[in-house]
């Protein structure tokens, strides 16, 4: 216990807690255990909206992360991706942050039908959109605002855009993003078109409003959402594989904040 | 694997390793690791910029649409913060930008933002088929309540009012208090996901998984030197 209250008051070696964390998820490649994953209602709903939108429709994907971001918002997009693309749902890719033009082109590669993807057919990359909030309304209100995509081409002249010309024409918008949701709601809502997301975990409990009152159809919690997506389609991916390992690591900041919450009794008790 | 594959792999993990060196402490390799970060950001970006200024607004003007000139204009004038004494004129591009983006921003906020969230509160009381839903109906009922009440600042009601309005506000402080807990607990699953990503880097991805056993051997001998020291 004076190792907990040496915690407690900041004298400890916080090193040894980054040694055990290592520890810990180094455990599950030694050892698979296989922890089940329960699949959410949002989950469901989400598959559910992708599973009606027929063969050959076209869904917007705005993937609002960063390179740094590729191991949980880059899983869920993948996961997405493959359920569409599996379903022959056409994809448009599009951000509104700088930084994530390029990692369209990595989410595409990741998939498992990428070989056979044919670009300007099957997806196409619109890369960035400047103006964030005035961008989502200009891109919304034509989607040939931005004239010129990631790649050089001209968006006008591909067949995935030939009858894309506003919001309403998609069957569905997926927007893929740690940040607060309100402006995607304010510009997409209008347009009426089945709203997803992908949302990273602390931002969870903001949308879930959203999804309560009918806004937002569905969305996913996060890489444990994609992992729930990926088992319930059957295409495992990305997510799937960090499973055991985030369970182990939840469990082991559980005990943390339980060890820490005893040092500070002991330390009230002398 | 091709020459370009192993030097990424090996910038890759020389930077990862360079990241997380600094959990052991401060040391030359993780303020290499900052500047190479923000450097390659700001150039990440800065091309990124250009690229769309050329293509959409440059081009198009010189195509002929000359009513793209107007943005640029501008654009041009928020620059005008770095010229000495005429940093004024910036002020009109900015009020032009909050303008247009607070009319957007507030074109939504009623039919998106209030009347449906307004909506979505308004649940029965009793519902017969789900003693759970009944439950939720009423936790969400009174936690918006409450929460409402946490936020009047303008005055203080005494009495027996004012000790109503103190439960209410107190119960609200909780509602609020219990959504930063699942906002931080949330926070954390990205942050697993990060570094369970790099570490698979790390491991499964030679040569540079064999960059590891290197910076393990110097965090221990610069933790044997200190130590004796």
């Amino acid at each position: 216990m004076g190792l907990l209250q040496d915690f407690y008051k900041g004298k400890g070696d916080w090193r040894i807690l980054f040694v055990m964390t290592f520890i810990v998820l180094l455990f599950p490649y030694l050892v698979p255990l296989g922890i089940p994953v329960p699949i959410s209602q949002s989950t469901r709903d989400f598959k559910s909206v992708l599973d009606n939108i027929p063969s050959g429709g076209t869904v917007m994907i705005d993937f609002e992360g960063t390179p740094a971001s590729w191991a949980n918002l880059g899983a869920l997009t993948v996961a997405v991706s493959n359920v569409c693309f599996e379903r022959d749902i056409n994809i448009i890719y599009l951000t509104f942050a700088m930084e994530a033009p390029d990692v369209h082109t990595r989410i595409v590669e990741n998939t498992k039908l990428y070989d056979t993807l044919v670009y300007g057919e099957d997806y196409m990359n619109v890369g960035y959109v400047p103006g964030v909030e005035t961008g989502m309304a200009s891109w919304a209100a034509d989607t040939r605002f931005i004239s010129i995509d990631h790649h050089g081409n001209d968006v006008a002249s591909l067949p995935i855009m030939k009858d894309i010309h506003t919001m309403g024409d998609l069957d569905a918008v997926i927007f893929v993003s740690g940040t607060t949701p309100d402006p995607w709601f304010r510009q997409f809502g209008p347009y009426n078109v089945p709203l997803l997301s992908g949302a990273q975990g602390g931002l969870v409990p903001i949308i879930q409003p959203y999804y309560q009152s009918g806004q937002l159809a569905a969305y996913l919690d996060d890489v444990k959402g994609a992992a729930e997506l990926e088992q319930l389609s059957g295409i495992p991916g990305l997510a799937l594989s960090k499973m055991d390992q985030v369970n182990l690591l939840y469990i082991f900041a559980v005990l943390l904040i339980i060890m820490g919450n005893l040092g500070r009794i002991m330390g009230k008790e002398e | 694997m091709t020459i370009n594959e192993t030097i990424i792999i090996l910038v890759g993990s020389f930077l990862t390793l360079s990241a997380w060196s600094y959990l052991y402490k401060e040391n030359p390799f993780f303020t290499l690791f900052e500047s190479i970060l923000i450097g390659v950001a700001a150039g990440y970006m800065a091309v990124i910029g250009f690229r769309i200024i050329i293509n959409e607004v440059i081009m198009p003007i010189l195509a002929g649409e000359v009513l793209l000139a107007v943005p640029l204009i501008i654009g041009l004038l928020l620059m005008s913060q770095l010229l000495p004494g005429y940093a004024y004129l910036s002020r009109w591009a900015l009020a032009f930008i909050a303008g247009i983006g607070t009319g957007l921003a507030v074109k939504g906020v009623a039919s998106t933002m209030i009347i449906p969230q307004v909506l979505g509160t308004i649940q029965p009381f009793y519902e017969p088929s789900s003693l759970l839903g009944t439950i939720n109906n009423i936790i969400v009922l009174v936690g918006v309540a409450t929460c409402l009440f946490y936020f009047v600042f303008t005055f203080t009601p005494t009495g027996a009012t004012g000790r109503i309005f103190k439960i209410s506000a107190t119960s609200g402080r909780m509602f609020l208090l219990i959504l930063s807990g699942a906002v931080i607990s949330g926070d954390y699953l990205p942050s697993m996901a990060y570094v369970i990503e790099r570490t698979e880097f790390l491991i499964f991805n030679p040569p540079g998984s064999y960059l590891v056993p290197i910076a393990l051997l110097l965090i221990i001998y610069d933790y044997w030197r200190t130590r004796t020291e």
